[in-house]
């Protein structure tokens, strides 16, 4: 079944039935950031994933994003559905349908377990021993579907002595070690400005899954594929690991110097705030940087040795940004790369909206949402036979319920209504008030 | 590695191996994103050939730190990592021979990974259009600085300009001093890990439409698809995304923060959990009204901190994680090698192991950041540069014998 979001096309976009997913159905349980980045990137490939949110909408709808709140205070914005309106779900949850299920009633299980028999992969990122409290653990998914694939994102890890607690991104990132290597040279850790651990588990645990599904259409066997935040981190964390089991040293900080590459820095530009990153991996490069910037000294054989040019680096550094800072970095940029001198500017997101090279490649998109209107989003991270991927704006709550219920799971007109008004697949978001909680549940 | 499911009868005892068993894999990739991706086919059992360049190799094998300083090329702690059970082939493609075998490889070969720069790839005949005509049925994933096409397709780059190309540097470091590059290649690493689940797709669609694929992967662009909040920022609110040192623009509190040891993260996630900060460190009055929300967390920010600090410059690292999580608060530490080389949750998962190298003795190395229920990975350290070569020759290249 095709998607019914809106799909943007252009000449050079690959066809829905070249995309290497296509057919490959995915139900995805996932919130927050690491799972959906995982569930996006499999859109991006082309399956059909149906993202399944609680009756009230996930959390990233509403919550803790201050646009929502500002929708909610701001007379000027004019909604009467603000959980369509998040930047950021819609972001993350890019070329997905969506549906609202009430997964601790036993007819709103049923409901998904439909939905799993009709698919090849489940997610999840609930907290472990969630999923089996809901009635929903992978041997029960398996009597719905016997060859399905489970995937299992978590903060820590599903067993041992941390399964048990919270894991975010922000905090996980320290643990896993980065930020006792990130900093100025002799100063505190740093952290880093994307928070990496909820991308990078995402594209882990998307990895894992399409192992996983090339080994099912040999075996006609489904696995378990888990991963969690702080192992996704730690894998890029293993050589520091390495290192210190070999040494007993502890590796530290060193800012943006290298040990085997020099010069290799950031550097001032012309303009407030802008600079760009050099790094030179061989005598080649440094002759073609001396020769860029002037710097007759470099001529010579003396300084052909990366531990030469290390014992000078502050005179070598001045040099570099003597010229640097005399030119804006994009044309700094664009003369380094002339004589293949490894250079990039320090780039800002309005920067990479206008990169050059990003809008050649149509990184970028606009896609185009029925309430949240027409929004640059990141593009899908692969260019496929020399075609674009196709994209589409994330889905509106509940978009794609009637779709799924009537023509996936062939339920009657009168269920679905029924289902609507019992609060177990709502149209409309939907979230009892405390006192009614019990009762609620009891009538249903 | 990670334990394979108990078999208990023949039916299954099929579905416990390597999962990539059969596929041939030829790397032409350095640095580490290519060779990320690589490392994980041959973990899973593809066998996997990896080209160097005769005289000096891939160039992480200059990378530092070194194990064995009489023995440098061979005792790269990144090479020895990222490089784990592949075969060695000492090959130049720059010479008309070399590229001779390849190709004689090339058409028994199921995935290419490769990196050369767009101009260079085609001189070589390695670019999609040659390697589409030549291999119909070949997977290739090019994984490079800035991808395959567009006006900076021949650019050089290595981890610190795609960092900084991609959006990720800017907003990495102090607001008065130079963007920072974080201590560990994480652009290369996220482009690896996309380089590697994109050729499973590709792989996966050759079943079905019987043909290969080009795959292009720009790590420039996997960086920048990163700063997805940073341009739901700019597109929400038309607020440009900076650096903030420790703070972060998602919230408040919700980054590091100086404690008696070193640095504790702190965060109010899971929000409905904030109150407990209450409770915890004895200070009534974080679970105010006029703190209950994001944005009015971030409103008082000075406010906060000031009670905040004195009761973190009370506490040590560990002790604040434990207390937070004991209250169902999502709070960390910053830790270094030899915490992480101990921490008990990796180690119950047997994550970081060693295995035996031929002159290097016992390594550490580490297994996938993923685990997959039935079946089971492996592991073997990195080879010498070409030791592999002869056997490339009898078999891949073996240009009238088949492919061993």
């Amino acid at each position: 079944m095709t998607p019914t979001t809106n799909v943007q096309r252009t000449d050079s976009v690959a066809a829905r039935e070249e995309l290497p997913l296509d057919g490959v159905r995915v139900v995805d349980l996932t919130r927050a950031w690491a799972g959906p980045s995982c569930t996006a990137f499999l859109a991006e490939l082309g399956a059909d994933v149906i993202k399944v949110e609680e009756p009230a909408g996930e959390s990233m709808r509403m919550g803790g994003f201050r646009e929502v709140e500002r929708a909610a205070s701001d007379p000027s914005i004019v909604t009467d559905h603000p959980y369509n309106l998040s930047t950021i779900f819609n972001h993350l949850n890019r070329g997905k349908r969506a549906i609202a299920i009430d997964l601790s009633v036993p007819r709103g299980r049923e409901v998904l377990l439909g939905l799993v028999a009709e698919s090849q992969i489940v997610v999840e990122n609930y907290r472990p021993g969630v999923m089996e409290a809901l009635g929903l653990g992978f041997e029960t998914l398996r009597e719905a579907n016997p060859t399905v694939i489970l995937g299992s994102n978590g903060g820590y890890g599903h067993t041992g002595p941390y399964s048990a607690h919270r894991g975010y991104g922000v905090a996980v990132e320290p643990m896993s070690g980065l930020f006792s290597v990130t900093g100025y040279e002799g100063s505190h850790p740093q952290r880093s400005g994307v928070d990496h651990p909820d991308p990078q588990a995402g594209l882990s645990m998307a990895s894992g899954l399409l192992v996983a599904l090339y080994r099912q259409r040999r075996t006609g066997h489904g696995q378990h594929v888990k991963t969690s935040l702080l192992r996704a981190m730690a894998a890029c964390f293993a050589p520091s690991v390495i290192e210190y089991q070999a040494s007993g040293e502890v590796p530290t900080r060193h800012g943006n110097d290298s040990e085997a590459y020099s010069p290799h820095g950031v550097y001032r530009c012309a303009g407030e705030d802008q600079w760009i990153a050099i790094a030179v991996t061989n005598v080649e490069q440094w002759r073609a940087l001396c020769d860029v910037i002037g710097f007759s000294e470099g001529a010579g054989a003396a300084l052909d040795s990366v531990d030469a040019r290390r014992e000078r680096r502050e005179e070598i550094d001045a040099a570099i940004g003597t010229w640097t800072s005399a030119r804006p970095k994009a044309e700094a940029e664009s003369e380094l790369q002339r004589q293949a001198v490894p250079a990039g500017a320090v780039q800002s997101v309005s920067d990479l909206l206008a990169d050059e090279q990003l809008v050649e490649r149509r990184f970028f998109r606009d896609l185009q949402h029925a309430e949240a209107g027409t929004n640059p989003h990141v593009g899908p991270r692969l260019k496929l036979d020399g075609h674009d991927l196709p994209a589409a704006a994330g889905p509106m709550f509940a978009k794609h319920r009637i779709a799924l219920l009537r023509d996936l799971l062939g339920i009657s007109q009168s269920e679905i209504e029924s289902l609507d008004a019992q609060h177990i697949v709502p149209a409309e978001p939907w979230r009892p008030a405390v006192s009614d909680q019990q009762q609620g549940k009891a009538a249903r | 590695m990670s334990a394979p499911a108990q078999a208990s009868n023949p039916a299954e005892l099929q579905a416990v191996d390597l999962p990539l068993h059969g596929l041939t894999v030829v790397e032409l990739t350095d640095n580490v994103a290519g060779p990320w991706a690589g490392r994980q086919f041959a973990a899973l059992g593809a066998e996997v050939w990896k080209i160097e360049a005769p005289d000096a190799g891939d160039m992480t094998r200059a990378l530092g730190p070194f194990l064995d300083a009489n023995d440098r090329a061979e005792s790269s702690v990144p090479w020895l990592y990222l490089n784990e059970g592949k075969r060695s082939v000492a090959l130049d493609v720059d010479d008309p021979a070399g590229r001779d075998l390849l190709s004689v490889a090339l058409e028994r070969t199921d995935i290419l990974l490769i990196s050369l720069p767009a101009t260079e790839a085609v001189s070589l005949a390695l670019d999609r259009e040659a390697l589409a005509a030549r291999y119909p049925a070949l997977v290739a994933t090019s994984v490079t600085p800035y991808g395959m096409t567009g006006p900076k397709r021949d650019y050089r780059g290595t981890e610190l300009t795609e960092y900084a190309a991609g959006g990720l540097m800017y907003l990495t470091g102090e607001p008065d001093r130079e963007p920072l590059q974080v201590g560990l290649p994480m652009a290369e690493f996220a482009a690896g890990q996309a380089a590697f689940a994109s050729t499973m797709a590709a792989l996966l669609r050759r079943e079905t439409l019987d043909r290969g694929a080009y795959v292009d992967i720009s790590i420039t662009e996997v960086g920048a698809a990163m700063t997805e909040f940073q341009l739901s920022f700019l597109v929400s609110r038309d607020y440009l995304a900076v650096r903030l040192g420790n703070l972060n623009d998602k919230g408040y509190p919700w980054g590091i923060f100086p404690c008696r040891d070193g640095y504790a993260a702190i965060l109010a996630g899971p929000a409905d959990r904030w109150p407990h900060a209450a409770t915890l460190t004895g200070i009534p009055e974080l679970a105010d009204q006029r703190f209950a929300t994001a944005q009015s967390r971030q409103d008082h920010r000075d406010e906060m901190e000031a009670m905040l600090l004195p009761w973190l410059l009370d506490h040590d690292r560990k002790e604040i994680f434990e207390l937070g999580q004991a209250e169902g608060l999502a709070w960390g530490y910053v830790r270094d090698a030899a915490e992480v080389t101990a921490c008990p949750q990796l180690e119950s998962e047997g994550f970081f192991r060693t295995h035996e190298h031929p002159t290097l003795g016992s390594v550490a190395t580490a297994d996938l950041p993923y685990t997959l229920s039935e079946t089971t990975t492996r592991s073997a350290p990195a080879p010498s540069l070409g030791a592999d070569t002869q056997d490339f020759l009898d078999g891949p290249a073996a240009r009238n014998g088949s492919a061993s």
